[in-house]
């Protein structure tokens, strides 16, 4: 039987904490329409602000493909095996920047609302602080 | 051909009764007049009453049938004919159904007409299939119903079969098949046509001496044949050899007129070749190239002023490159050679994003991007995997459809109660 470290006190990777940071999101699609309206935009992005995106992140797959008599589309796929996708009809190409930025920065995961200001998954050893307990603050 | 045999010849049928032959006259006479001997008389009297093919036929092959209708007509039927007009009116149609009947003796007063000469191919005579009972063969079997029997002839779709289209009657376009799209090729036309633009406009000149109508409207004959003209060989050697006096801002013209002359002589003497599709020209890239750097860029800073000469050159550059310069374009204010030029060689867009992605190459190089010109499909996205093999063979062992929906296996049950089915 092999050795091994005690479980609680190895330490359980984060993703960009103290180590390398890897982006959630692994591939791109996009999606055009060379006939219809809706599509101008997407069209003009592919041609002129796509290529440097796609130079600038090298660690995301993007694919560009037709998608006759639809609207334009932007879908993300991430580690977790979920997908984002955005509607980008009659958008421009700077607002589109926009959404494929926030689906860069996307986790992956479902859209919570977050009513706490601090969300841990490692408690506090300490516990939560009290001014009750200890030695007492004198005001 | 006659097409009903039962019925009687067409010359018996005459010769025997008028009044049966004319038995739909007498309906429509009957508004005006009720004696049957008016409905008799206007297929002899009224010659210029009528004009249709059955009075044709009669004045032309059965000269004596007409000679005794008019015998058996009464004066009074003369004399009453040409005072009813509706009668004129209402023949036509009623005579057209006899027509229908007597074809074989229309055809034969048609056929004393000058043949028209023409390449199409007509469809030949109506050939029949023996009747059963005539047929010997002794394994001819009978086919109760028509389904499956081989179909032979018809006129279906004549003209569009090989061969029946007359050549002559093709559509010859202006300009050649596939555009120029060389620019040392299609600039070395353009001086070309500019040389031949001023050939045809100095002729012209010449020619407005002559006031006379004829002669103008000979000048217009030779100019439109000119501007079709097809010159090849050596000719276009001598045509390019023209010296253009040219300079910015200077409208263009030649060094010595008198060589236009030449140039209009072998445009005229080519001018059997306006009918004819022009066809790509002989000149190669690297010989353009020579050509242009000979001629040096002077000549295309020339302006051409006179809106005839841009139209002869327009017309002229449409002929040998192919290339439409729109009006507003070649009508500008003030336009320059090279302004004719970049016009008429600007690249045509690419209709399809994909296809401009491959033209310009700014993703090609980028490893993390993939373009695809069409459509992804989930079949598509299964090969790339590698697993659209393995699924199509499944299905086939379970004799279920590879793609779509067939009649065993319909898309929802929805599908078959809509259809009436069960």
């Amino acid at each position: 039987m092999t050795i091994r470290a005690v479980k609680t006190a190895v330490s359980i990777g984060r993703n960009g904490v103290g180590g390398s940071f890897i982006l959630q999101c692994q591939k791109m699609d996009f999606h055009y329409c060379d006939w219809f309206g809706s599509s101008k935009g997407m069209n003009g992005f592919i041609k002129s602000l796509l290529p440097k995106f796609a130079a600038a992140h090298p660690q995301i797959e993007i694919t560009v493909s037709p998608r006759p008599n639809k609207h334009p589309v932007i879908i993300g796929h991430y580690i977790n095996g979920k997908q984002k996708a955005i509607c980008t009809r009659n958008m421009e190409p700077l607002q589109i920047l926009k959404k494929v930025e926030l689906l860069r920065d996307a986790s992956g995961e479902k859209n919570r609302r977050i009513t706490k200001p601090v969300q841990s998954i490692n408690p506090s050893v300490r516990g939560v602080w009290s001014p009750y307990h200890g030695e007492g603050i004198t005001v | 051909m006659r097409r009903l045999p039962r019925l009687r010849g067409p010359a018996s049928a005459l010769s025997s009764s008028t009044s049966c032959l004319r038995t739909p006259l007498a309906a429509t006479c009957s508004s005006t007049s009720t004696t049957p001997q008016h409905t008799s008389a206007p297929a002899v009297r009224s010659t210029h009453v009528w004009q249709n093919n059955l009075q044709r036929r009669c004045l032309s092959t059965s000269i004596s049938r007409c000679d005794k209708q008019a015998q058996t007509t009464t004066p009074v039927a003369t004399e009453e004919i040409p005072s009813t007009p509706a009668i004129a009116e209402e023949q036509p149609a009623e005579l057209e159904e006899e027509n229908s009947y007597y074809g074989d003796e229309i055809e034969e007063s048609t056929s004393s007409k000058p043949q028209i000469e023409t390449d199409l191919v007509y469809p030949g005579e109506r050939v029949e299939a023996q009747v059963a009972e005539e047929i010997t063969d002794a394994d001819y079997v009978p086919a109760e119903l028509g389904t499956g029997l081989e179909e032979v002839g018809g006129f279906q779709d004549w003209w569009d079969r090989p061969g029946h289209w007359g050549e002559s009657k093709k559509y010859v376009g202006f300009g050649p098949l596939e555009k120029v799209t060389d620019f040392a090729v299609m600039e070395v036309l353009t001086r070309r046509a500019v040389i031949e633009a001023l050939a045809i406009r100095e002729h012209g000149k010449q020619n407005q001496k002559h006031a006379s109508e004829r002669a103008r409207a000979y000048h217009k004959r030779q100019v439109r044949a000119a501007l079709r003209a097809l010159v090849g060989g050596e000719e276009v050697l001598g045509i390019q050899q023209v010296d253009l006096v040219a300079g910015e801002g200077s409208p263009v013209g030649v060094k010595d007129v008198g060589q236009l002359e030449a140039v209009w002589n072998s445009l005229i003497g080519n001018k059997d070749s306006s009918n004819r599709v022009p066809e790509a020209p002989v000149i190669e890239h690297n010989e353009a190239m020579d050509l242009i750097k000979a001629w040096g860029t002077e000549w295309k800073k020339a302006t051409v002023q006179d809106p005839v000469l841009r139209f002869y050159i327009a017309k002229r550059l449409q002929r040998l490159t192919g290339h439409v310069i729109a009006d507003a374009k070649i009508h500008g204010a003030s336009i320059t050679i090279g302004g004719i030029i970049s016009a008429m060689a600007r690249k045509p867009k690419p209709k399809k994003l994909a296809e401009l992605l491959d033209k310009t190459g700014v993703l090609a190089d980028l490893p993390n991007v993939q373009v695809y010109p069409r459509r992804v499909t989930p079949i598509d996205k299964e090969q790339m995997v590698g697993r659209w093999k393995l699924i199509k063979k499944e299905l086939e062992a379970r004799d279920l459809p590879v793609t779509g929906h067939d009649a065993k296996h319909s898309k929802t049950v929805e599908w078959k109660w809509a259809r009436g089915e069960s």
